[in-house]
């Protein structure tokens, strides 16, 4: 391959990228009725999902941990109450983390957040 | 039985090793220092990794001393850690030597390693406490990414101040080492974009950005471990055709155009843009079928001589080139939208994931510490213990990824959409006799590894050591 042509083709890969990037980053994500932003308190509830690092078991959207179920969907699928009582107590595999309720709370607005953008995904 | 080292080995056209390789080739000892930590990463990572095997089948096993949101990240981290350092031992022992030059700095690249070392034993004292910065693959406090970054930037320019020069006459695996290191800088940036507000609260664009950078991540280290690979099939064969071929350098732009464009396989399922999908179906995986050809076609072009000279190295990048064909399979299988959408989030994704990292970059890293340790260095092995290493690394690495294949089968037969397997528990139970394969097949595994590893830390510590004194 000719020199010139190699670093023409790096050249137009790393452009295309550029392009590519930024409308990743701003095109097909925008806020809207079905990908809403969150408030404060999901955001909250995200800090904490991330501080007890549920990623590890857990996955949304098919990215984290396996041993654990995907939870993008689990609160409308489960409901608040159940969600609540799993995060408080633990399970046979689940660790009991000793959460507050104004945390399991924050957690749950979190995941229903979560779940409230899972629009192709409610049959 | 010793293994036959050769004293040298050709670097004429002329394929009959050997030649004076070992005499002029003075590699940096930091590539063999980050080998060395590299390896001890790997083993420490297995035994988390069997820990946390085990987990999925006695759930108590360990679970208030190390539970498995501990053991899992432990697991990843460290062998992600060995693939880096792997990676990086490579390109510090070999690049400066294939530009006919020495290291440009060797302090710069031991503060990298001091660097790196440290900030690993930080990351393990954090998870071992509990403290968590949570994101997945990168489970590590945020703040550790900041000697992360700078390690790595020291890299960047002492292999850049070492090859500089006219780039364009230089050989693939150059090129390859150099876009893998700036691609990883790049795509570790990006990991964290979640610390602006407008990703933060926008869940949808996070995860949606963190595959990408994550997808990209192992596209990057991709770059570097076949670059290296590529550099041992030159040194091997002493035909320095191959990595200045235009099919070579195709392939090379092709693994670029997947590192920076094929991530979008994983967001299927995402609800993000659509065309980012299309584009990613479309050039998914080429790039592991012109490997696996490159590799399966550079071997026919050996003489005995050199499959007998280097048969170590040689091996390790034949069995490495099976896995390729294996996961490439599997990748195209899974790539297809309508059977991602019910495999995505099962053990299939980690059967590709460990398949890949273990399978194809594990053993071509191994290949270039054994091509240091007995080309280069000139130390014997023996060749019963490698033969041992070796089929029981591979046979058991088979029955693994079978295993985490039929979990995922079960799970992916069970689920309406990829959000719902009800009851979780249920399907796991269901699933019990492959974990059960996959945690014993897990540890004959670590044995394999640990007997490929034995001989390699021996010779690597010795070089160290007597080289310090
Ligand atoms: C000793 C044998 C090993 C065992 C028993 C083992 C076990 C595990 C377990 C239990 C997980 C977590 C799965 C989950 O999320 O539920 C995992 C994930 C992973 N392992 Fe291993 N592992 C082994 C060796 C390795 C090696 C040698 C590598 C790479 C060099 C590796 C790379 C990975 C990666 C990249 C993941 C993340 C997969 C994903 O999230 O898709 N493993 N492993």
């Amino acid at each position: 391959m000719r020199s010139n042509n190699k670093f023409l083709t790096l050249l137009a890969l790393l452009v295309m990228f550029l392009v590519y990037t930024a409308s990743v980053y701003t095109k097909g994500t925008e806020q809207s009725e079905n990908n809403p932003m969150l408030d404060f308190a999901a955001v909250q509830g995200k800090v904490l999902w991330q501080k007890y690092n549920c990623t590890s078991c857990h996955q949304l959207y098919g990215l984290g941990g396996f041993i654990g179920p995907d939870l993008t969907t689990t609160t409308s699928r489960k409901g608040d109450a159940y969600a609540r009582a799993i995060i408080l107590s633990g399970t046979k595999r689940m660790p009991h983390y000793g959460m507050t309720e104004q945390e399991a709370d924050a957690i749950i607005k979190f995941l229903s957040y979560v779940d409230s953008t899972a629009v192709h995904y409610k049959y | 039985m010793l293994i036959q080292q050769p004293s040298t080995i050709s670097t004429s056209e002329v394929k009959l090793p050997p030649s004076n390789l070992a005499k002029t080739f003075s590699p940096s000892k930091v590539g063999t220092l980050f080998l060395l930590s590299g390896i001890v990463s790997l083993l420490f990572g297995m035994l988390f990794g069997i820990l946390g095997s085990v987990q999925y089948l006695l759930p108590d096993f360990l679970a208030e001393a190390i539970p498995f949101y501990k053991t899992r990240p432990l697991h990843v981290s460290l062998v992600i850690a060995w693939i880096f350092q792997g990676a990086a031992g490579s390109i510090y022992s070999y690049a400066p030597a294939s530009v006919n030059r020495s290291l440009f700095s060797e302090t710069v690249a031991r503060i990298h390693w001091i660097l790196f070392v440290l900030t690993g034993l930080g990351i393990i004292a954090s998870y071992a406490f509990g403290h968590f910065g949570g994101r997945e693959y990168l489970e590590y406090p945020i703040w550790f990414a900041i000697p992360i970054t700078l390690s790595w930037c020291l890299i960047i320019v002492n292999y850049f101040k070492t090859i500089k020069g006219s780039l364009s006459k230089y050989p693939v695996y150059i090129w390859m080492w150099g876009t893998g290191i700036i691609a990883f800088l790049v795509t570790y940036i990006e990991s964290y974009l979640w610390l602006f507000n407008s990703v933060q609260s926008n869940t949808v664009r996070d995860i949606t950005i963190q595959w990408k950078a994550n997808g990209a991540m192992v596209g990057s280290w991709n770059q570097m471990v076949y670059g290296t690979a590529f550099y041992l099939m030159e040194r091997i064969s002493g035909n320095k055709n191959v990595s200045r071929s235009r099919i070579t350098f195709f392939f090379y732009f092709l693994g670029l155009t997947n590192l920076l464009f094929n991530w979008g396989h994983h967001t299927y399922i995402v609800p993000s843009a659509a065309w980012i999908k299309n584009v990613a179906y479309l050039i998914s995986m080429t790039e592991l079928l012109i490997l696996g050809n490159i590799i399966w076609n550079w071997r026919k072009t050996l003489t005995d001589a050199q499959r007998h000279f280097h048969v170590v190295p040689y091996r390790l990048l034949l069995a490495s080139d099976v896995w390729i064909f294996l996961n490439l399979a599997l990748s195209i299988l899974i790539s297809i939208p309508a059977v991602n959408f019910y495999t995505h989030g099962t053990h299939i994704t980690v059967a590709h994931a460990m398949g890949a990292t273990i399978g194809i970059n594990t053993l071509i890293l191994l290949a270039s510490a054994y091509f240091l340790a007995i080309t280069i260095y000139q130390k014997s092995v023996t060749s019963k213990l490698f033969n041992t290493g070796y089929w029981l690394t591979n046979i058991s690495l088979l029955v693994f990824w079978i295993s985490l294949l039929g979990a995922g089968i079960v799970k992916s037969l069970q689920a309406k959409h990829p959000f719902s397997i009800d009851p979780y528990e249920k399907y796991l139970e269901q699933s019990l006799s492959w974990f059960r394969t996959f945690s014993i097949s897990g540890f004959t595994l670590l044995i394999g590894l640990s007997i490929l590893s034995m001989p390699l830390l021996r010779i690597l510590i010795n070089k160290i050591w007597v080289r310090s004194n």
